[in-house]
């Protein structure tokens, strides 16, 4: 009977339970990370009874906390991608709209400023289109400060958001190391289950919402603690120790741990949830744009200032910056931070860039290498690529160039393992400013003019090129070169030279002289950029031979030795050898046959002159003049150096040979401008005389004894033009010096002349001082806009900017198509995690319903017990 | 599988919150009337959108650059018109002057006004736009290009001729300098001009002038070489006076006849057929220059025009007077030529950029077409779409409603 009463009782106490395990699930249907209970019951098995076992009731075995660990893991690993890419989104969303807009974008300001500039040019004079220019500059520097300060304040809310993070991260790792120790304690008592179950929930929770933050990986213990690692295993929480996450004021993550002095730097390890998410938005989205943005600053600034100092203004002098040198020493020392653990105090570097259409997008760092021997390599961040290795050496400050950058180490305590981060690009768009204040001050003139001289006979037409280099020293500082005359020998030869006294021009230093014209197409009359001449001038160059007596008319040889000449092409940049040739040329040799052969080695082309000077012409007296020949030609017997020379030019035969003569009276210049040899021979009565001068200023008198001719010789001078890439030199010094001086041979500017000049035809270049009307360098910085510049292959500001607009664009579409996806596979984890875990109010209340009629049913069994047991006292009553 | 009542709620607010999106981002894109509004939204084409409306601009920038060149070459027209009138004007008297008897008032008369005519011929070549710019001065846009002194016609001018971009890689002309239509004229046969150097002393102030050529074979001769007069120490001359000696430009060499001769202020000096003076107190070391040419301006034709009928007799002077009429009309009819030939390169010039104009606005219907097939919004596409949006939504709401309304605690 009391068996019944307790089985009933033990119903009663199940059922009971149940109800309350029911009401605790449905009560926390809603309750974030609460897994559903359910009340397991096992039949009471009591001790036999005449030989059968009678059970004797229900009991609770437990309260079962449904859950299923690898669900759990997964939404945890699920809620980690999508914070991060909801992260990675939200923040790309907030700078992708600023690029794409009006009011904010650049390509409207670009557009503005380079239209202006050529409304401007089309009324050059007109100073209100002009101050339209220098508004649109502003706008422009406007636009690139404005994207940079909105950039800048996406890298603090990158730093917000990460720092904020930490926080709570820092508080999570406390609280699952403090459940852990708890969990640890309950594990082995038994009637602990309840609060078990609680506190394996909040864990988990705890837990999952660390995995919002930044992706961790867990493992558990047998002794139900956990384990907590994040990055490449680095552990946060170990059983009840947790470890301290901080960022560092240079903006890094890193991981205290208890014991060590320095904390390690993780963030490159970090991946997953917001913090995750944050830092790639920064490494892969913010620099990178903030990079280009400043590419395309150091650009329009650099390009335009070029082109501008080009040009003169209206005051007639060279133009000045029209944007604010992005190079100047504090922006340039900006560039390179010291690395927070380096042992060295901070030193100062410069970091210059010197030609932003080729510079790489890309952060740098410079090493000192840890064995001490002062040794460093800089790397590229973009490709982990060694640009330049080099060495302290000697006193600072130090220079080494990379990717077309300049950095100069100035001061400092370099110790070995120091790391300099270099930024070249990332705040140029920020230093973009607008600095040309006077309208009248913009140079939309070009620095010089041409004109042609009104009494020209020939069809030539000569053209200004391009002013490639504004700074080459004949331009001076105020941009006022001295005139220049371009003067035609011959049809086929002409010289440049001085104009600044119109009635004696003077030759250039070094002279540009007899060089040879194409007639019939387009050629350039100048030394092209970086192009140098080497002169020879060594023994006998020019010089006037021994004189002797000759039986006939004819030359005697110019005493030349023979040389072996060497040509090596570098490249200009880098210093590489490209390739080298040699050549030999035979003693006696001509100028003109050397510089012919010169001609033949590449990047050369050699030009080659004789000429000689005479005077004092003095006939014996008898007045039947003195007999002259030149180069084998009786001139027969003259009176005068004037009759000399017309005689000169009235043969045909050296006329042929390109031998000029011309004679003020007193002295007779002679010139051979193929560079033929040049032989003066003399005959007549004895007495008859002349004097022959060289250019060195030697002079030897030729005097006729009355018999033979008396023959002296004189050489040509050879004039070697080269390449920018090519560099002369011979083992021997001769003719011409083993390694003889390169003078700079370009003028900074080209000219251009085509048609069929006559000689004596001439034209002029000179400063364009007051060119108001004048638009050329107007028009060439118009079309700066469309021109290819920047990267490789070469693309035009605005397609550069449309570039990085695409690149966002594309970051910002494939974020979002990817944390749809991350948001539907959370949804799934979740779902198969609610499926086992949540909590289904309809399913509780039919559990209601069950343990009510369960309970019910065991009370009846109490009544039943009771009626029994009342039975049974009537029966004995 | 088992679902809880909290993922239902979450799954019906989720859907519902995203169709909400949905139909917002339609509304933008409805309000804004353009499919792209950042960048993300297409990426290719927003990066076109940024090239097409570079594009856009730099037409409408032509057009505005064709605008301005066409009212600077339509003025230049309308006053090489004008001159093209006056020289006809002058070429008319001029023959009204030559034929039959004229009396020496007649010939007065007339020679008045040709120089009402020749100021008129002045004024339109110091033609400036309503910017104040001169038309004919080349970049020198700011200087008065050509001054009459005396005889002495001087342009201050230079070559240089602006351009105007009318398309990429293309640009027009829209000025030309003065020398070239007025200044080099053909002349009938060769002729000279002179110059003082510009290192004279300025304090002595010491004038060239030319007197003309007196002997026009001689002149040809000597072309296309100059001469040189330089006023040398006075130790050189016999009488201890200020002497100069003449040299040839094209090699120094002295003159014949020319070395070393006492100077007399204003007595003409005559060289291989040309004749000019010297007045003034030249200084040691002075130099003039004496420069031959086969070109004359058309303002000293006009001038010579007008002092030959002045000074000179057809009866008297039969031979001076017939060389300076044939001299004027030829000059007159090279200028009117060069005028002619400016005119028609000028035509040539405005036919280019009317056809680079069309051009242009061609192109830019086309990339407009182009950029708003990129960028703008198919209207009725996206309001049926928002239509279809809100239904959904709506569905979704009542749904929602009606499930969430599904308990079996209510049949407790």
């Amino acid at each position: 009977m009391a068996d019944l009463f307790n089985i009933g009782l033990a119903g009663l106490r199940a059922q009971q339970a149940a109800l309350a395990v029911t009401g605790h699930n449905i009560t926390n249907a809603e309750t974030p990370g609460y897994s559903r209970q359910r009340v397991e019951l096992a039949p009471q098995v009591a001790g036999s009874q005449g030989g059968s076992f009678l059970g004797s009731g229900v009991r609770i075995a437990q309260v079962a906390r449904l859950s299923d660990g690898f669900a759990v893991a997964q939404v945890r690993m699920d809620t980690s991608l999508f914070a991060e890419l909801s992260t990675f989104h939200s923040q790309i969303g907030q700078i992708e709209g600023l690029l794409l807009n009006d009011n904010s974008g650049l390509d409207e300001a670009l557009k503005g400023f380079f239209n202006a500039i050529q409304q401007a040019s089309n009324d050059p004079s007109d100073s209100a289109s002009r101050q339209m220019v220098l508004s649109e500059a502003e706008r422009l520097s406007g636009r690139f400060q404005t994207l940079h300060r909105r950039f800048e304040e996406q890298r603090d809310s990158v730093a917000n958001v990460v720092s904020t993070a930490l926080v709570r991260v820092n508080e999570l790792t406390v609280g699952i190391a403090e459940l852990n120790t708890r969990i640890a304690g309950l594990q082995d008592t038994a009637n602990g289950s309840g609060a078990l179950n609680h506190m394996l929930d909040q864990r988990d929770e705890m837990l999952r919402e660390l995995a919002k933050y930044v992706n961790v990986k867990v493992t558990e213990q047998p002794d139900g603690q956990v384990n907590v690692f994040i990055g490449k295993g680095q552990s946060i929480v170990l059983g009840g120790q947790s470890a301290e996450l901080q960022q560092t004021p240079q903006g890094h993550v890193a991981l205290r741990i208890d014991g060590q002095r320095e904390p390690t730097r993780i963030t490159e390890f970090l991946t997953g949830g917001e913090i995750g998410g944050a830092l790639r938005f920064r490494d892969q989205v913010l620099d990178p744009a903030a990079d280009q943005l400043g590419r395309l600053a150091f650009a329009v600034s650099m390009e335009v200032n070029r082109l501008h100092a080009g040009g003169v203004d209206q005051r007639g002098e060279r133009g000045g910056d029209v944007f604010a040198d992005l190079n100047a020493p504090e922006l340039a020392r900006g560039r390179a931070v010291a690395d927070e653990n380096n042992s060295g105090a901070p030193g100062v570097m410069s970091l210059t860039v010197d030609d932003p259409r080729q510079v790489p997008i890309s952060d740098y760092e410079l090493v000192f290498d840890r064995s001490g021997s002062g040794a460093f390599f800089i790397r590229r961040g973009s490709d982990g690529a060694v640009v330049s290795k080099g060495q302290l050496a000697g006193p600072l400050p130090q220079q080494v160039q990379f990717d077309h950058m300049t950095l100069t180490l100035e001061s400092g305590d370099f110790r070995p393992g120091d790391v300099y981060h270099l930024q070249p690009l990332r705040g140029a768009a920020g230093a973009m400013d607008r600095v040309l204040d006077d309208p009248s001050l913009l140079a939309l003139a070009g620095p010089l003019r041409t004109a042609e001289s009104p009494t020209n006979l020939g069809t030539g037409t000569l053209e200004l090129g391009e002013v490639f280099d504004p700074d080459h020293p004949l331009f001076g500082d105020d941009a006022a070169p001295p005139p220049l005359l371009v003067r035609f020998i011959t049809p086929t030869r002409y010289e440049i030279l001085d104009n600044s006294d119109p009635a004696d021009p003077r030759p250039l230093d070094p002279p540009l002289s007899n060089l040879p014209y194409t007639p019939g197409q387009q050629n350039s009359l100048l030394p092209g950029p970086g192009a140098t001449v080497v002169r020879f001038d060594g023994a006998q160059a020019g010089q006037l031979g021994s004189v002797t007596t000759e039986a006939t008319l004819g030359g005697s040889p110019n005493g030349y030795p023979g040389q072996t000449f060497m040509v090596t092409q570098r490249d200009p940049a880098t210093g590489e050898v490209l390739g080298q040739q040699s050549l030999t040329i035979d003693a006696d040799s001509s100028a003109r046959t050397i510089a012919a052969q010169l001609s033949t080695l590449r990047g050369v082309s050699a030009t080659a002159e004789t000429e000689l000077s005479l005077s004092d012409l003095v006939d014996d007296g008898t007045g039947d003049g003195v007999g002259i020949a030149i180069n084998g030609i009786d001139l027969g017997n003259v009176g005068s150096l004037n009759e000399l020379a017309d005689a000169i030019n009235a043969n045909d035969a050296l006329t042929a040979l390109g031998i000029q003569a011309s004679s003020d009276g007193g002295t007779l210049r002679l010139r051979a401008l193929n560079g033929d040899d040049l032989t003066v021979q003399v005959s007549g009565s004895a007495g008859d005389g002349v004097t022959v001068h060289d250019l060195d200023g030697n002079a030897v008198t030729l005097s006729s004894s009355g018999a033979g001719y008396e023959t002296v010789t004189v050489g040509g001078v050879v004039s070697a033009w080269l390449t920018a890439d090519a560099e002369l030199s011979s083992p021997t010094s001769a003719l011409m010096a083993a390694d003889p001086e390169h003078r700079r041979a370009d003028l900074g500017f080209q000219l251009f002349l085509t048609g069929r000049p006559e000689a004596g035809d001439s034209f002029t270049v000179e400063h364009n001082a007051s060119g108001i009307g004048d638009n050329r360098n107007g028009l060439r910085l118009a079309e700066l806009l469309s021109q290819p510049l920047l990267g490789q292959p070469p693309r035009s500001l605005i397609d550069d900017y449309a570039n990085l607009v695409q690149s966002v664009g594309v970051l910002a579409s494939q974020a979002e198509i990817s944390r749809d996806a991350a948001g539907a596979m959370l949804e799934q984890s979740t779902n198969r995690r609610e499926s086992v875990a949540g909590v289904n109010l309809d399913e509780e209340a039919a559990n209601l319903i069950r343990f009510e009629q369960a309970y019910n049913a065991a009370s009846q069994i109490i009544s039943v017990a009771r009626d029994t047991f009342n039975t049974l006292l009537s029966a004995v009553r | 599988m088992r679902i809880s009542t909290s993922q239902i709620n979450q799954h019906a607010i989720d859907s519902m919150l995203d169709i909400a999106r949905q139909v917002n981002d339609t509304r933008i894109e409805i309000s804004s009337g353009r499919r792209v509004n950042k960048p993300s939204d297409d990426p290719v084409g927003a990066a076109r959108i940024v090239k097409l409306k570079q594009e856009l601009a730099l037409r409408t920038q032509y057009n505005r650059n064709i605008d301005s060149a066409e009212a600077q070459l339509r003025r230049e027209e309308a006053v090489l018109q004008q001159v093209v009138g006056v020289l006809h004007r002058v070429r008319e008297l001029m023959l009204s002057a030559g034929s039959g008897v004229k009396s020496a008032d007649d010939r007065r008369f007339i020679a008045t006004e040709i120089e009402s005519r020749f100021n008129e011929l002045a004024d339109l070549m110091n033609t400036r736009s309503p910017t104040g710019d001169y038309l004919f001065a080349g970049y020198q846009s700011k200087q008065q290009p050509f001054t009459v002194n005396g005889d002495q016609v001087t342009y201050h001018g230079d070559d240089g001729r602006r351009t105007v971009q009318v398309d990429a890689g293309h640009r027009v002309a829209v000025t030309d300098s003065g020398r070239s239509i007025f200044m080099d004229v053909d002349a009938r046969g060769p002729v000279f001009n002179v110059a003082a150097h510009p290192d004279n002393d300025p304090l002595a102030a010491a004038t060239i002038t030319s007197r003309g050529v007196v002997d026009r074979d001689a002149v040809a001769a000597f072309h296309p070489d100059g001469l040189i007069i330089e006023f040398r120490p006075l130790s050189e001359s016999a009488t201890g006076s200020p002497n100069f000696t003449v040299r040839r430009m094209s090699d120094n060499r002295p003159v014949e006849g020319f070395e070393n001769v006492d100077f007399v202020p204003d007595a003409a000096i005559e060289v291989a057929g040309m004749s000019f003076t010297i007045d003034g107190q030249p200084q040691v070391g002075d130099r003039f220059t004496v420069q031959t040419t086969t070109k004359q301006d058309v303002l000293t034709t006009v001038r010579g025009a007008v002092n030959g009928l002045l000074n000179l007799d057809p009866a008297a002077d039969a031979e001076a007077f017939e060389q300076m009429m044939a001299d004027t009309l030829a000059g007159l009819d090279n200028a009117m030529n060069r005028v002619l030939e400016a005119q028609v390169e000028l035509g040539g010039r405005l036919n280019t950029l009317e056809t680079t104009r069309e051009m242009h606005s061609d192109l830019e219907l086309q990339t407009q077409e182009i950029l708003s097939d990129v960028r703008d919004l198919d209207v009725a596409e996206a309001v049926s779409r928002l239509a279809f949006q809100s239904f959904v939504l709506e569905a979704v709401q009542q749904s929602y409603v009606r499930v969430s309304r599904l308990s079996l605690f209510n049949r407790l």
